[in-house]
């Protein structure tokens, strides 16, 4: 899945980072915990202006952190494995490296509303749910919204999931799941990379692309819709940002009482996400009939199952979320 | 001496029609901070110029500086708040307590000048239609909107002279004059304010109301129909009212409503008063939080109570079962490192 895009897009609209950066408190290098932050724009983005909120709150549950941009997310991950830093704020996709579980809130085709995706953040930030978001030597330590992700097809006569077959997605190489749902609607993966998948679909190398709504005006996406094609309004998964501690660095409790904050900025965040879904123009949203729904729903409840036999989601989890939206 | 220099140099361009022109085009800057600034700056060169036919034009001035005197009082009592909590918290209370005193003199101080301003508009008010109450004026329809304003001032200035220790000594029976004098007023017309100042009052006087009417029905049914039109006055005046009478419910509800409307939009025309409605009844939020958390509203939480239970309809005792040790989730798969 393309979880960066969403990052990139918003930059594009937020201009805040340098102030809010030099706004840190000053801190002792004895007490500072380092978090490793994803931000395709760096310091500019969305995903940093959050972290600069989270230091401020972090401050109330006596840890003080530094914040250290990266426009890499794959070296912010290795980074935060290496014990380079104390935490990251990661996307999903990037985060079930350490938790299949909170990666879990991101399974195919599980969470189709935005009510249901605040219910599952506020349900695994109980205390109730701890077990859930510990794993090994890591915890995570809140879960963000960042926009359901949805399939850009060149033609609107290709909207049906039937007609996906023998067709060409940008598939970003990293991303299994991704992969998965691609082969099994018989469609060819066209490996892409956070740099490359919208330049493949505005220039017509690929058929279809995936991401969140924020992406359209900021990739300039509608260039691959032209006059045929459109956003077929059905999450095909929720793109999340997810804030993973190494817990041994933390007081006891942090990371239980930094859930519960990172669930209260729901509302707050998902208002951002509405934004960006709002200026994809109507001309190009594709409201698929219930029929169409149904078969985009079976193959990835399907998809879904196969990846969670396979260990890529957490079968508890899944179970879980599954119960909590009526599947 | 700067000033009267300033002064004179304007005055001797800006000519009577101007002021009288843009005056009222004050209340079109949808920006409380900029359209305060512009009365304060106006106000003494048109009250210097001495004209009888600039007193509308001086009103329009008066309220838009009177707001900011309204700032300045939100913003001391926020502090005066934040010192108090602080004070509670802290290992040096004695120094927050100090602070929270200061606050609370610069907030009357403040209180003291709102007084002031709002009631030089209910004085210039009652000196062109009349007193206030007594007959209702005959109002061209641009006048309506500067009558309502007057007494909404006139109510502003009973409230803050009260909390500056009576310093102005302002009757209080002008509480009971606004209630009249915006009977007179069509309240359909204009977003529903006059029916909630009306309901404010009956609200906070008592005896002041129809006994067969609950304020608390009208002011709802008022802000309503304000928010329905796109201006938030009424709104304001609900969340203020509920506020000042402690009840809790109905300014949850009044916040809630507000939250609702600004996701839909105010109307383009009436940018000063939104805007100025929306600080008013950010500032009963701001209370809240600040009484609570020592911060004024998160940003982006505008709507919700600090500290608020993340409720969600989920057992997660039915899902786990009874507290015993159970399977860990799966930890780290197949890449050891990223």
């Amino acid at each position: 899945m393309n979880r960066r895009t969403l990052l990139r897009a918003a930059a594009g609209v937020l201009v805040l980072a340098a102030g809010l950066t030099a706004a840190a408190p000053a801190v002792q290098a004895q007490d500072t915990k380092t978090v490793c932050v994803y931000d395709p724009s760096g310091k500019n983005g969305d995903a940093f202006k959050q972290a600069v909120k989270y230091q401020t709150a972090a401050a109330g549950m006596g840890v003080t952190l530094t914040l250290k941009p990266y426009t890499d997310e794959a070296i912010a991950a290795q980074d935060f494995a290496n014990k380079q830093c104390d935490a990251a704020l990661l996307t999903g996709v990037r985060a079930q490296k350490f938790s299949k579980a909170s990666y879990s809130v991101e399974a195919l085709g599980l969470i189709q509303s935005y009510d249901d995706l605040g219910s599952a953040i506020k349900v695994l930030s109980k205390e109730r749910a701890s077990k859930l978001m510990v794993s090994g030597d890591y915890e995570v330590a809140g879960i963000y919204p960042a926009g359901a992700v949805y399939l850009y097809v060149g033609d609107k006569e290709i909207a049906d999931v039937r007609a996906l077959a023998g067709k060409k997605i940008a598939t970003l190489t990293f991303d299994d799941a991704a992969m998965t749902m691609v082969r099994q609607v018989g469609a060819t993966p066209v490996p892409a990379d956070i740099g490359t998948f919208a330049s493949l679909f505005n220039e017509g190398g690929v058929d279809v692309c995936y991401a969140p709504a924020t992406a359209y005006n900021p990739l300039e996406l509608h260039r691959g819709l032209g006059d045929t094609g459109g956003v077929i309004r059905f999450p095909v998964s929720q793109l999340t940002l997810q804030l993973l501690i190494r817990s041994e660095e933390f007081p006891a409790g942090f990371g239980l009482q930094s859930r519960g904050w990172a669930a209260s900025q729901y509302d707050t965040l998902l208002g951002v996400v509405k934004k960006g879904e709002a200026s994809v123009p109507a001309k190009h949203w594709i409201d698929l009939p219930p029929e169409d729904h149904q078969r985009y729903r079976d193959m990835l409840t399907k998809v879904r199952g196969e990846l969670t036999a396979k260990g890529q989601y957490d079968p508890t989890t899944v179970a879980l979320l599954e119960q909590l939206t009526g599947q | 001496m700067l000033w009267l220099t300033l002064s004179a140099c304007v005055l001797s361009r800006v000519d009577n029609s101007t002021l009288t022109q843009v005056s009222p085009e004050v209340l079109a800057i949808s920006d409380v901070g900029m359209a305060c600034a512009v009365g304060e700056t106006t106000v003494p060169l048109m009250t210097a110029m001495d004209d009888e036919k600039l007193r509308r034009s001086i009103a329009f001035s008066l309220i838009s500086a009177a707001m900011c005197s309204e700032i300045r009082v939100w913003d001391a009592e926020l502090e005066r708040r934040q010192a108090v909590y602080l004070a509670g918290i802290s290992s040096e209370p004695a120094t927050w307590s100090a602070l929270a005193t200061d606050a609370a003199a610069r907030e009357t101080r403040a209180h003291l000048e709102a007084a002031q301003r709002n009631l030089w508009v209910w004085e210039a008010l009652e000196a062109e239609y009349g007193t206030v109450g007594e007959e209702c004026p005959e109002l061209e329809e641009e006048e309506q909107v500067l009558y309502l304003m007057g007494l909404a001032s006139g109510s502003l200035a009973v409230l803050h002279d009260g909390a500056a220790d009576h310093a102005l000594d302002i009757n209080q029976g002008v509480a009971r004059q606004v209630e009249r004098g915006a009977a007179c007023l069509d309240s359909g017309a204009l977003w529903g304010v006059p029916g909630a100042l009306r309901a404010s009052v009956w609200i906070a006087v008592p005896g002041a109301g129809p006994e067969d009417v609950d304020p608390w029905v009208q002011l709802e049914a008022s802000a309503m129909l304000g928010d329905s039109q796109g201006v938030w006055l009424a709104r304001a005046l609900h969340a203020q009212a509920a506020g000042a009478a402690g009840n809790s419910e109905a300014l949850d509800a009044a916040i809630t409503a507000h939250k609702v409307a600004m996701e839909t939009g105010g109307s383009p025309e009436h940018g000063l008063l939104n805007d100025y409605s929306h600080r008013t009844i950010r500032h009963e939020s701001d209370r809240i939080w600040m009484s609570q958390t020592g911060h004024r509203t998160e940003s982006g939480r505008f709507g919700s109570q600090p500290g608020a239970e993340l409720e969600v309809d989920f057992d997660l005792d039915a899902f786990f079962g009874p507290e015993t040790p159970e399977t860990p989730a799966e930890p780290l798969m197949e890449e050891t490192s990223p």
